[in-house]
């Protein structure tokens, strides 16, 4: 089932829904409606869409977006038009989800199976959410009051798990999930058994999340929602040479909302969320016969409480506005360091006006006024986010579309973190760190002729204030004066090409997605000599197709490399006292562009059973070429070199589902 | 993991007051192998921008060591240009110091001379006593005559007491003074418990009243000349640089003492170079030798001996 979002419907409860009726196989992607800038999925697309760990992932849909680069294989981490990371806002039913990832980033951290749709904006954007510069990816779940009486277990090799919808009462649902990850037990089964080439000797995982909300309908046009996420992921692993890494994260969310009728055209809600989002990370490893040990623990926590409404003026004018507050506290450096703590204060009204002029013309436009203020700073700021969307109908099947974007942010993701698996450290903007700011253009043309969807556009995005780690040290040591020190400001450019085709028939369904475009860094003034460089995943050229027939599919990407940071020119360096020593020149830091990415998946979806009792079976080959594609480079520090790490070679997969429905199936 | 990048212009060169200049010019060595060659073909000219314009030329001597026969002047503005076939010119510009000074007193029970103010607790001690005014960083460093090797060695450590003492190169070692003559009080006990610096001081430049201090480090063997060292004989060297040949100093000492840290091997820090169009250095200096004092090995009543 497919459901397409038209992207001028911005309203939280007037989604307007197209109804694909087409029987879905295993589906690799989806026709996405007629936007560049705006893409909705529904859950069930989302979840048998092949991916490396069985199940499929919001987040895998979304890297074949065109417009949309992808990190390292195989991983979750996506750029959108050139942005960083931690521009991208990942929610959760409206709740900021600052910890996106399991399995080290093999999957998303929400269960696929409890989601009733996203929406996946990278333009255009409404006001009614804030606090990021790239994209936002909006995860609904599910409604039990809406859904019947049923239960689903899912097994695949990554994770096992079960969740159950009540239908308690005729106006009262309880959905509950629950997870777990069996790699740890996979590798301790099959350790005795498998050849070892990378020195490993233990390695343990431990991953989980649990999932409820209920949902009570008050009246005919009230409803009250709470709901609880909590996630964590451990790892541990050590080597012969006697390395040892330790990493994890958590998450816990909860989520009070009452939705409310004020009149027959206006809707309204009041929310009130926490979130909590933790990490840490430690290295024991010896370099130069001299012991290393880093530790280092980062969080951020979050209390929001918002007022939205919504309001028909008509048939053509919808209004909505609200009112976001955020109360936010970090802390971050090395353990025993109890000075990087900071509280921050984020309270932002926002309007937006969507209106409709005839069969010919819609105009989306949008304001939210942030006012922000770090507590142990002192320092407050007050910021206009502003967005507008045209789109005109030349014809009934062909339209131009044109957004315009300036979007602020108040928290940074430190990127350039060097040392083992990246974190996501979160800090506030303050002294000396100006809140991220960016400014984007897009311009569309898009047609559909009979199943046959085209789509082509262009970008331009100018981003203010990067927050670039210049060097890992100061965060891991309190010995260092402040970790601001080792924090650089600067900027970024993307421009770019994207063009989408898509053919939705009865037996067959058909995309096509590519990027041309170019993203660079500058004006660091203590990186790279405030010269421009590559973004680390700049890639040129990004292509993804995919076919769909009859329960096969297939998915084919090819991707220009991103770029590490390469071997230096050398040159001798003479010392006053005559010495000559061999000096390092680096041309430029991301100098190096990785191999080519081409990765061919291939998948079958068996469904059986009637009544009560379906099963669902997805089996699959990931990497079916066995190509390596190098993730990212890693220090040997015995070998003292560099070496590439690829993640994911050939990899046979397979998730199974067993629903169990007490009123019956519905699909 | 190579990256398709062409050979940079590597120029060192550093301007003195002796009568003629010499400048090193290669190509460096690419990630791909290619270049780490000496350049020997081109032009090479010095303009002295502070005396109209003048200009000079170097000319290639052997295997990328070009020389030129001037001398820098005090407080002069220089400009280089390098012109190779087939690439971009490389310009750099310095300035040569000035209004700096250096000197030294020996002083010992018989030298009959008052001790500075700082040091007169001990009215009968021995040591030599520094001072220096200088609005350009001073580079200072001690060498030591090897009889075994019949080279002269660098000091590894080197101390003072100096108040604006660059902290940048620490060694960790704490100074302990080798004085052993219960009859006299040496200077250098005055540094005893001090952190030593690895091979050089990097003084402060200033522009107030000069200062009075003490230097002593990982120095023996023959020493204490009274004009120019023999050929036997250690000493330090004193410089005082220009702002560009301090920021490259500094920064490729930083950069070679920290090249053992877990954490450096991320690091992709470029040194300093102010030549445009290459790498390197365009500087300037002015070089003294001070005669040092070990109590360990001087004779106390005759240093000179």
């Amino acid at each position: 089932m497919v459901f397409v979002g038209l992207s001028w419907s911005l309203t939280c409860f007037s989604q307007v829904m197209d109804k694909d009726t087409l029987n879905a196989s295993v589906i690799t992607d989806v026709h996405r409606g007629t936007s560049l800038s705006r893409t909705v999925l529904d859950g069930e697309t989302i979840r048998f869409t092949l991916s490396p760990i069985g199940e499929g992932d919001v987040v895998k849909q979304i890297q074949a977006l065109p417009g949309v680069t992808a990190g390292a294989d195989a991983f979750s981490a996506f750029y959108v038009r050139g942005g960083s990371m931690g521009g991208n806002l990942m929610s959760l039913d409206g709740v900021p989800l600052y910890g996106k990832t399991h399995l080290l980033g093999l999957t998303s951290v929400f269960p696929t199976s409890l989601i009733e749709k996203t929406v996946f904006e990278k333009g255009g954007f409404n006001g009614r959410y804030g606090n990021y510069t790239s994209s936002h990816l909006n995860i609904l779940t599910k409604n039990p009051a809406k859904e019947p009486t049923s239960a689903e277990l899912t097994v695949n090799p990554f994770i096992c798990g079960a969740d159950v919808s009540l239908h308690t009462s005729h106006h009262t649902g309880l959905l509950l999930s629950g997870r777990f990850s069996p790699v740890s037990i996979g590798y301790k089964t099959i350790r005795p058994i498998i050849k070892d080439n990378v020195g490993l000797t233990d390695f343990s995982a431990g991953v989980w999340d649990l999932f409820a909300k209920i949902t009570s309908q008050i009246g005919e046009h009230n409803q009250l929602m709470a709901s609880v996420f909590w996630s964590s992921d451990q790892y541990s692993l050590a080597m012969q040479d006697e390395t040892r890494q330790r990493l994890g994260w958590n998450n816990l969310m909860v989520l009070l909302m009452y939705r409310f009728r004020v009149s027959p055209h206006w809707h309204s809600s009041l929310s009130l969320s926490y979130h909590a989002f933790d990490n840490h990370q430690s290295l024991q490893d010896t370099y130069r016969e001299q012991a290393v040990a880093l530790d280092m623990v980062s969080g951020v926590g979050e209390v929001s409480f918002r007022y939205d409404n919504a309001v028909s003026l008509g048939r053509w004018i919808v209004i909505n506005t609200g009112l976001d507050t955020k109360y936010a506290f970090f802390h971050y450096g090395p353990p025993a360091d109890r000075g990087n703590n900071h509280d921050a204060f984020l309270v932002s009204p926002y309007l937006d006006m969507n209106s409709k002029i005839g069969s010919v013309l819609e105009i989306g436009s949008s304001i939210r006024e942030n006012v922000y203020r770090n507590i142990i700073d002192k320092q407050t700021k007050a910021q206009l986010d502003a967005s507008i969307s045209l789109r005109g109908y030349i014809l009934p099947s062909f339209y131009l579309e044109g957004t315009v974007d300036k979007l602020s942010q108040f928290y940074h993701n430190l990127e350039g973190l060097p040392i083992g698996w990246p974190m996501d450290i979160y800090v506030p903007s303050g002294n000396g760190m100006k809140p991220e700011t960016a400014l984007q253009f897009s311009i569309s043309a898009n047609s559909m002729i009979m199943n046959h969807s085209f789509l082509v556009g262009g970008f331009y995005k100018k981003i203010d204030n990067l927050a670039h780690l210049v060097e890992a040290g100061g965060l891991w040591s309190s010995a260092a004066l402040s970790w601001k020190d080792n924090v650089d400001m600067g900027e970024g450019l993307s421009k770019g090409v994207e063009l989408m085709y898509s053919f939705l028939g009865p037996s067959i369904q058909v995309s096509l997605n590519y990027t041309l475009s170019e993203t660079t860094r500058m004006n660091f003034e203590r990186v790279n000599n405030g010269l421009p460089f590559h973004a680390r995943y700049d890639r040129t050229h990004v292509f993804h197709g995919s076919v769909n027939w009859k329960g096969l599919s297939a998915t084919f990407s090819i991707q220009s490399g991103h770029w590490e940071n390469g071997a230096p020119s050398t040159y001798n360096l003479h010392l006053p006292d005559g010495q000559i020593w061999t000096g390092e020149f680096y041309s430029s830091i991301n100098n190096y562009r990785m191999p080519t990415y081409v990765r061919l998946d291939l998948g079958y979806r068996f469904q059986w059973g009637k009544g009560r009792m379906k099963h669902s079976l997805n089996l699959g080959v990931t990497n079916l070429f066995n190509r390596f594609n190098p993730s990212f480079l890693f220090y040997n520090t015995r070998s003292e070199k560099w070496n590439e790490l690829a993640t994911m070679r050939i990899l046979p997969t397979f998730n199974y589902v067993l629903r169990f429905s007490v009123a019956g199936l519905n699909n | 993991m190579a990256p398709e990048e062409r050979p940079f212009v590597v120029v060192e060169c550093v301007l003195c007051e002796e009568s003629f200049q010499t400048l090193s010019l290669s190509y460096s060595k690419a990630a791909n192998g290619s270049g780490n060659s000496p350049i020997v073909d081109g032009r090479v000219i010095l303009t002295d921008l502070s005396d109209n314009g003048h200009k000079y030329e170097f000319t290639h001597y052997e295997k990328g060591v070009w020389t030129c026969t001037c001398s820098a002047i005090q407080g002069h503005a220089y400009r280089l240009e390098v012109l190779i076939p087939g690439q971009t010119p490389v310009l750099a510009e310095t300035s040569m110091p000035s209004n700096f000074s250096i000197d030294y007193n020996f002083y010992s029970m018989y030298s009959n001379q008052q001790l500075p103010e700082k040091y007169n607790l001990h009215p009968y001690a021995v040591g030599i006593i520094y001072t220096v005014a200088s609005e350009f960083p001073i580079w200072v460093w001690g060498v030591n005559y090897n009889p075994d090797s019949g080279i002269r060695e660098m000091a590894e450590e080197m101390c003072t007491d100096y108040s604006r003492v660059d902290s940048f190169n620490l060694s960790g070692a704490l100074y302990e003074s080798l004085a052993n003559n219960p009859m006299l009080y040496f200077l250098d006990q005055d540094l005893t418990g001090r952190v030593s610096h690895m091979c050089y001081l990097r003084l402060n430049a200033f522009s107030g009243a000069p200062e009075d201090f003490l230097i002593s480090g990982s120095l023996y063997g023959d020493h204490m000349f009274r004009d120019t060292p023999s050929e036997t004989e250690g000493f330090l060297i004193f410089e005082t640089v220009s702002d560009e040949y301090d920021l490259y100093l500094k920064d490729a000492l930083t950069y070679l003492n920290k090249t053992t840290e877990y954490l450096d091997i991320y690091r992709r820090d470029n040194l300093y170079s102010n030549i445009v169009g290459g790498i390197g250095v365009f500087g300037a200096k002015i070089r003294r030798l001070l005669p040092w004092y070990n109590p360990s090995v001087n004779n106390p009543m005759n240093p000179y001996e």
